[in-house]
């Protein structure tokens, strides 16, 4: 009896984790956000979440993206970021950095990009996005400082 | 005692098989699974990208009798710009081709020179001296590249050496997945030919240069929107981007990237002049710096 209930427990903890993995992972690419939960239960039960993308559209610039936002559920809470910047790396040469405007305001969400001409690289370029976000809620500010690279080919 | 071992190992392997099963089904749901978590945001930030004009229908329809004519136009318009393409697309590659043809160290020096501040602590226009060991498969497995201002002062050195680049001035270092492709052209052909597909016009003629005759290969991409790039100064409604083929050598020996402004105005991203490209011995510092650079 005890042993299945051993192996029950087991069993449920694998399926546990495997689902946590599965939900909290988010496979983030070139051209796809990748998030960050930062702030969770605030205001009741919603959630602060960061966002960060570098894409590549059509032609010889690419895009760093920033994003914040509320949601489970989404509500309006003062929210931004403190900086912005989207860096061009050759190899490990930083050879580009463009600052982006911060944002801090009242609302359930907000992006902003920054766009940027490739400069010349002959060995690997890689895009940053990178910045400090920022949501309030109950006079507490809650921050979360991250960089999202990709290789822009 | 035997029944009991076989049926433990009967459940182990059903367990093990149950695992695998339920990581794969997770590991092909999770991008939806995460979707549900993580609505995607994307229409937030496309609305903003700039998308360049069609100028060769826009050429088309402006043509005189468009209507009476246009099929010949057309044609006409798509054959020569086509053919531009095919043609910078094979010279990229014969010069690919030519360069990679044996292995050993290549000498690779360029001149970057721009209008425009890079916001980075190398100067805005600088020398790029790069020693690279190019292999059989026409890969790069090491490198030396220094960054030099228009003293000749070091600004910045970078190796590249098992897989990893290494700044050795800054201490950043990148990994990579394996021996990489040195593009000789920075990329630049893929931009150009990206744009003439979205229906800017590539144009090439031959011209000369100090006496050199070279192969001049042009596109101007014109926006939907004015759009600040990078550290521009002002938002830039079209961009201009100049090859030249060196005709006796077959190398790219420049290529430009201009800003047009929204105030009639222009302004020079960069210009890149190709001083050396050569095979020799790596000098012994840099030697030595392959071996102890960390």
């Amino acid at each position: 009896m005890k042993k299945g209930i051993r192996k029950v427990s087991l069993l449920s903890i694998l399926l546990i984790t495997i689902a946590a993995i599965t939900v909290t992972t988010v496979f983030a690419s070139l051209g796809t956000w990748s998030y960050h939960a930062f702030a969770m239960n605030i205001s009741g039960t919603s959630d602060g979440i960061s966002g960060k993308m570098v894409n590549d559209p059509v032609g010889a610039y690419w895009a760093a993206n920033i994003l914040t936002y509320v949601d489970n559920p989404p509500i309006s809470l003062s929210l931004g970021w403190n900086w912005f910047s989207g860096t061009e790396k050759c190899g490990a040469t930083a050879i580009q950095n463009v600052q982006g405007d911060p944002y801090y305001a009242y609302t359930q969400q907000r992006a902003a990009t920054i766009f940027l001409t490739a400069q010349p690289c002959g060995t690997t370029r890689y895009g940053l996005s990178s910045g400090k976000h920022i949501v309030t809620a109950g006079g507490t500010n809650y921050y979360d400082t991250w960089t999202q690279t990709e290789v822009i080919p | 005692m035997k029944t009991s071992k076989n049926r433990r190992l009967i459940m182990i392997s059903l367990f093990a098989l149950l695992l695998v099963g339920l990581m794969l089904l997770g590991v092909r749901l999770s991008p939806a699974l995460a979707n549900e978590f993580y609505p995607d945001h994307s229409d937030l930030v496309e609305t903003n990208e700039p998308h360049l004009i069609n100028d060769m229908a826009t050429q088309i329809a402006e043509q005189p009798d468009a209507e009476r004519e246009s099929e010949d136009q057309e044609s006409a318009i798509n054959a020569s710009t086509l053919d531009a393409a095919a043609l910078l697309k094979s010279m990229v590659q014969d010069f690919e081709n030519n360069t990679f043809s044996q292995s050993g160290w290549l000498h690779y020096v360029y001149y970057l020179e721009s209008d425009i501040p890079n916001g980075v602590t190398l100067p805005q226009n600088y020398y790029c001296d790069g020693w690279f060991l190019i292999n059989k498969t026409g890969n790069v497995t090491q490198h030396v590249i220094s960054y030099y201002d228009n003293a000749r002062n070091l600004n910045q050195r970078e190796i590249y050496k098992d897989n990893t680049f290494i700044n050795l001035t800054t201490n950043d270092k990148m990994e990579t997945e394996g021996p990489y492709k040195l593009k000789l052209d920075f990329g630049v052909t893929r931009y150009m030919l990206e744009m003439q597909m979205e229906g800017s016009i590539l144009n090439h003629e031959v011209s000369t240069v100090d006496e050199k005759p070279m192969t001049q290969f042009s596109v101007i991409g014109n926006y939907d929107k004015p759009t600040v790039f990078g550290n521009t100064s002002q938002p830039v409604e079209s961009v201009r981007v100049t090859t030249l083929f060196d005709q006796a050598t077959g190398a790219i020996s420049e290529i430009a990237y201009v800003y047009l402004l929204v105030d009639g105005t222009e302004e020079l991203f960069y210009k890149v002049q190709t001083s050396t490209l050569e095979w020799d011995e790596l000098p012994q510092e840099f030697v030595k710096l392959l071996e102890d650079g960390e």
